[in-house]
């Protein structure tokens, strides 16, 4: 069975960005409440950006880090510290691919029921347009 | 250039390129079956594009949100089957509330005169169809507003 696994770069930033938004946020809300009054300097900010750089990495591990592993059977797409979803290719009736923006790739498991699921192609540092027809080669094979 | 090399140029031309512009393309099918059709591609989008918050604000105020489509069928170059064909993607149209669609005819040859003929006079408002020789890089396209328009995007031989 093969793996991928890569830090998701653009993922992780996201999971960062969101945190330094929200702890300065946090950091001058509770300044202005207790002191009437903001303190921004260099100690403060590289604090908030080491909080950040934790908070986001914690984050990124527990939600968006993307784990997939295929084989001629089927898949298994985990999601941070989510329970797996397991596919077997003859479950499935249509692949696609979807665009999700800035040239992110993903390609789409539509099932015979139930939800559809999206493999982040291009996160997990899959060329999209390659990945898609190679599951949907092992889709016509089980089919 | 092959009917495949072209199709994945399309796609990308529609999704990342100039398609762009007229649509946010953003989901693709090979080897779409819809009624007794097989198409080799099917590419939905919508007209609302996404972008970044305020984008998307601007958008929601501004855009309609209607959904379109690009199919490819390359099996019948002579247009043998043209009515079934577009009878399929009209009655998708209905069924599924798309506003329009264009429908690309590839084939790395020349196509009849009577092939040519057929898609000319097709006057169906909705769809726009497009016939694009690989071989000598020629598209004829039907005379409706969706086909007139969809030349310059479906124009991806490099």
């Amino acid at each position: 069975m093969k793996t991928v696994a890569p830090w998701q770069l653009m993922n992780l930033a996201k999971s960062v960005g969101i945190f330094f938004v929200l702890v300065s946020v946090a950091w001058i809300g509770a300044n202005y409440l207790i002191f009437k009054d903001f303190f921004i300097g260099w100690p403060v900010i590289l604090g908030n950006v080491l909080v950040s750089g934790v908070g986001g990495l914690w984050w990124y591990k527990t939600r968006h880090h993307a784990r997939f592993s295929w084989d001629g059977d089927g898949c298994e797409l985990q999601r941070g510290r989510t329970p797996p979803i397991v596919k077997r290719w003859e479950a499935i009736s249509q692949v696609s691919l979807v665009h999700e923006g800035y040239g992110r790739f993903a390609v789409r498991l539509y099932p015979k029921e139930g939800n559809s699921v999206d493999i982040p192609a291009s996160d997990l540092g899959l060329k999209p347009v390659d990945f898609r027809f190679e599951v949907i080669d092992l889709v016509r094979a089980k089919a | 250039m092959d009917v495949n090399d072209y199709l994945l140029r399309l796609e990308n031309n529609l999704m990342l390129g100039s398609g762009r512009w007229v649509a946010d393309f953003t989901e693709s099918f090979w080897d779409y079956p819809l009624g007794d059709v097989v198409f080799d591609m099917y590419v939905s989008a919508t007209v609302r594009p996404k972008g970044f918050f305020l984008s998307r604000v601007a958008a929601w105020l501004t855009t309609p949100n209607y959904y379109v489509a690009c199919f490819a069928y390359s099996h019948d170059p002579e247009l043998g089957r043209l009515s079934q064909v577009l009878n399929t993607i009209s009655t998708f149209l209905k069924k599924e509330e798309f506003a329009w669609a264009w429908l690309v005819i590839p084939h790395e040859g020349p196509f009849s005169r009577k092939a040519k003929s057929m898609v000319e006079n097709t006057s169906i408002r909705e769809i726009g169809i497009a016939l694009v020789d690989l071989n000598s890089k020629e598209i004829v396209h039907s005379q409706s507003h969706w086909g007139r328009q969809m030349v310059r995007f479906i124009r991806c031989f490099k």
